[in-house]
């Protein structure tokens, strides 16, 4: 990010990292100038999922489909666990929409509203134990 | 390929309606295919090749189309963290409105790419901000 002026105008950050089974969770995405942070991790089972937290007060509605196993509605200040389907080629995303949000819903308040997120992420599991997460957000201050 | 995206309405603004639309494709290069529907509003088809990503923006409705010029579109960055920068993500705008002598449909469109050049796709993902203003009532800057 060393190249961007400021990080909230950003509208378009990917993230991608590995994970191998049974590791500690990793950061997949810090979007918002780091009011939405989503990290990402694989079970002992194999079960891969997300987790998907926010600098708000409270939880923030949201809309997914497919991709994820469970539908989510919205998400938790804490976090949120989304659990996320692997093992097809390519990887069917899961498709998140957080919204609407206040000025307040994600922050202070004292910036620019946000109205809407949109999250795609996705996890590809390798053959030795490793699984690749990647990750889009959409949607910045400057909506 | 089924198409499915997700819709929220937003605070109308005291103008009229406003909804967002998200929505993520996985596509060949150089095949063709709907990003994002509207309807009776308008559609958006896109084509995603080696080194850029065409649009098809399809009028649905009864006004007039227009192409709005890229300072009425959002101005941001694109950025990537972690591992992402071998999945080249890239991101586009556009911007246009469609009027009729009643009302004006005003559309902001962001568009993230990555691709995933071992699967030979391009994902596309977009979010749309969808306003319904007044015949005459400029678009806000974004």
């Amino acid at each position: 990010l060393s190249s961007v002026r400021d990080p909230a105008d950003v509208v378009h950050l990917a993230g991608a990292v590995e994970v191998e089974v049974g590791a500690p969770e990793r950061e997949l995405l810090r979007a918002l100038a780091g009011r939405l942070v989503v990290t990402v991790g694989i079970g002992d089972g194999g079960s891969a999922y997300a987790v998907i937290s926010h600098s708000g007060a409270g939880p923030v509605p949201c809309v997914s489909a497919p991709g994820s196993v469970d539908p989510v509605a919205e998400i938790a200040p804490e976090g949120t666990k989304v659990a996320m389907t692997a093992g097809q080629n390519p990887p069917v995303p899961v498709q998140l929409q957080l919204g609407p949000l206040s000025p307040e819903a994600l922050g202070d308040g004292s910036g620019p509203a946000v109205e809407v997120v949109t999250l795609v992420l996705s996890v590809e599991l390798g053959s030795d134990g490793e699984a690749t997460f990647i990750g889009q957000s959409i949607g910045g201050w400057a909506l | 390929m089924r198409h499915q995206q997700l819709i929220t309405n937003l605070a109308p603004d005291g103008r009229g309606f406003a909804l967002a639309i998200s929505c993520s494709k996985q596509l060949e290069h150089g095949s063709r295919a709907t990003l994002m529907l509207a309807e009776r509003l308008f559609r958006i088809d896109v084509v995603p090749a080696l080194d850029s990503l065409r649009t098809i923006v399809r009028n649905l409705s009864s006004g007039e189309l227009e192409l709005l010029p890229s300072h009425h579109t959002v101005p941001g960055t694109n950025a990537a963290s972690g591992d992402a920068v071998r999945y080249e993500p890239a991101r586009a705008e556009m911007g246009f409105r469609l009027r009729t002598a009643a009302e004006t449909i005003a559309v902001s469109v962001t568009i993230g790419t990555v691709r995933l050049v071992e699967h030979g796709v391009t994902r596309i993902s977009a979010q749309a901000i969808i306003r319904q203003l007044g015949p005459d009532e400029a678009v806000p800057a974004a």
